[in-house]
């Protein structure tokens, strides 16, 4: 028998297969990347992620700011006679986290006036990603009150505590009345 | 070279160009390169940024506008966001403020209508983003702000 009456048809078949594979595997590699690619997509939802975070952390921000002009006032109106040990910055910032507890009994106080709110979660998930941003909220600011100062109060009198936002988002002097205990030298 | 022997060379000479064609379509453009690619040109952080600003710059005013239940000032703070779109509203507490008293409609199906027809309402075409953010009031009370832009 002829060898090239075989191998022509047999060469033939062979390619025949290959090309059929090839168009095979042509076509499935083509739906799997005809998925819609978006140019930016990842890291916009990085972005919107970070943003929401952003909006969260304004929210505490004013909370506390809210709540410490709350509590100012607060302290003033509530300041008992004193004696020369009394801890005004305990006095306030037992105040302040009783108010700050109001709105979420998770959030804690330290001492040095950080308040921490946790940390909270944000996901992004679409068919290219899956990834999850954490932030810890953690507030801190400079008290209203001058704790220095009071404590170098030696006399009865009023004195001026601050400057807070009233209820009317007004600016309003906040005065308290310091009574000092004496004891007796003999 | 006769006729016989060239007949199978023609073959497998024009099968190997059609496999190098298939090759190089296979690598270049299918293991290679993406093949569809969309540009966003509408950045969507843009609400969210300007949203998150115009809240900490008109914050105050913000909250008396809300106590008072007036919001004319508020709202002539609002209308300096002119460059947003076409149509922009802000809803506070479900107190709505827009630019130029543009009605913000809810996105609908086309139902088949054409851009063609008559009575085609053009307002579906229209891209709508919406952005919200929540800020605590003076007594811990929360209150809501939605953004909501309209481009035609």
């Amino acid at each position: 028998m002829n060898k090239k009456a075989i191998a022509t048809p047999l060469f033939v078949i062979f390619i025949i297969i290959i090309l059929s594979t090839s168009i095979f595997l042509i076509k499935s590699n083509e739906k799997k990347d005809m998925v819609k690619f978006s140019i930016g997509e990842t890291q916009s939802e990085i972005i919107s992620a970070y943003l929401q975070s952003e909006k969260d952390n304004l929210f505490y921000e004013k909370l506390v700011e809210f709540n410490e002009y709350r509590s100012v006032k607060e302290f003033a109106e509530t300041l008992p006679e004193i004696d020369g040990s009394f801890d005004f910055r305990g006095h306030f910032r037992e105040i302040l986290e009783n108010n700050l507890k109001e709105y979420s009994p998770s959030i804690t106080l330290g001492d040095n006036l950080m308040i921490n709110f946790g940390k909270k979660k944000y996901y992004i998930q679409n068919q290219m990603l899956k990834l999850t941003y954490e932030r810890e909220f953690i507030i801190a600011k400079q008290p209203i009150i001058d704790f220095s100062l009071l404590e170098g109060i030696k006399e009865n009198g009023e004195y001026r505590i601050g400057q807070i936002l009233n209820e009317d988002l007004e600016d309003e002097d906040i005065y308290t009345d310091i009574r000092i205990k004496y004891k007796p030298i003999f | 070279m006769n006729k016989k022997a060239e007949s199978p060379i023609t073959i497998i000479s024009s099968v190997l160009v059609l496999i190098v064609v298939f090759m190089v379509y296979y690598f270049f453009f299918i293991l290679q390169g993406a093949n569809q690619i969309e540009l966003n040109e509408q950045v969507e952080q843009r609400g969210d940024i300007v949203l998150i600003n115009f809240v900490k710059l008109n914050y105050n005013l913000i909250l008396s506008s809300e106590k008072s239940g007036d919001y004319s000032d508020l709202e002539n703070e609002f209308g300096k966001l002119y460059y947003l779109g076409d149509c922009v509203n802000l809803e506070i507490n479900q107190e709505i403020l827009r630019k130029d008293g543009c009605m913000f409609e809810e996105s609908y199906a086309v139902r088949g209508e054409t851009p063609r027809s008559t009575n085609f309402n053009w307002d579906v075409l229209a891209d709508r983003n919406s952005f919200q953010i929540q800020i605590p009031g003076y007594n811990n009370q929360i209150i809501s702000i939605i953004l909501k832009i309209k481009n035609e």
